[in-house]
């Protein structure tokens, strides 16, 4: 996230105002579950970011695990 | 009679590390927060988690946004003119772009754009108004319970009584949010977000 400067409420707004959502192109996550991408513009409006989000159970059972990343996608 | 056997409380215990160490709940000193929120700012007696291997720490979704909340708080109640840094982090934690905030304002997006790029200080009532705004967008936070938020923002926009005189400090100086505000928050809360697994964001 530092690398692209984008930060929380980046990654807010990119949700609340998302304009698009999709499975992953490349599958399931290797630990089962389920896994998307959403897109929206970034707060200031300039750039859209594609939040992947993949949502698994950790081997025990105990604890649901949510993993997003941040990447910039262009036009 | 066969004895009753005592049920043990399940330790607990987070996700596995990328380095195959386990998450552990911890309370963090000094957590550097300024990669979450854009500012310089530090968390101290935040519940986190911490790679018991290679010590790496993670904050659990609610925390990173109650802590966001806090900081905003303080912005407001801060006691100087706001510096181009504050008012860009109160603009953006309303999620709102500069022309959006200009519109709400009744001014020009330049003259926003203008505080943020340090080419001009904030006036004292543009300051005092976006304040205003972002005590009032700060109750309908969902960072933490709906009661907690409401007093924490009653009781920043208590101090806004008057217009901020004295200039803004030349450098931001470092946020942070105490272990005394940590305290502050409900028990039953802290408990929950060292019981539940951390979100992890990573690029």
């Amino acid at each position: 996230m530092d690398e692209r400067s984008v930060n929380m409420f980046d990654v807010h707004t990119a949700i609340d105002r998302s304009v698009r959502a999709e499975a992953y192109q490349d599958g399931t996550p290797m630990n089962g579950g389920t896994c998307w991408r959403v897109f929206g513009p970034d707060v200031d409006g300039d750039r859209t970011l594609g939040i992947g989000v993949e949502v698994y159970s950790a081997p025990n059972r105990s604890v649901w695990i949510t993993l997003c990343t941040v990447i910039e996608v262009e036009g | 009679m066969k004895k009753k056997k005592a049920i043990k409380p399940r330790a607990v215990t987070g996700p596995k590390c990328e380095c195959s160490g386990t998450f552990k709940p911890v309370t963090l000193r000094s957590f550097d927060f300024s990669r979450h929120s854009g500012l310089p700012s530090f968390l101290d007696g935040a519940p986190g988690w911490r790679c018991g291997s290679c010590q790496r720490e993670m904050l659990h979704g609610q925390v990173i946004n109650a802590s966001l909340f806090l900081i905003a708080m303080d912005i407001v109640g801060f006691p100087h003119r706001l510096t181009a840094e504050h008012a860009r982090y109160l603009r953006r934690s309303m999620q709102i772009t500069q022309q959006e905030l200009a519109d709400r304002m009744g001014i020009a997006r330049e003259t926003v754009a203008s505080w943020e790029s340090k080419l001009k200080e904030i006036s004292p009532q543009h300051d005092l108004i976006l304040r205003v705004l972002m005590s009032n967008h700060a109750r309908g936070s969902e960072a933490l319970p709906m009661k907690v938020v409401v007093d924490i923002a009653n009781d920043v926009m208590a101090t806004l009584s008057s217009v901020r005189s004295e200039p803004a400090p030349r450098k931001t100086p470092d946020l942070r949010v105490t272990e005394s505000d940590f305290k502050k928050l409900p028990a039953a809360w802290l408990s929950k977000m060292q019981n539940t697994a951390p979100t992890a964001f990573a690029s």
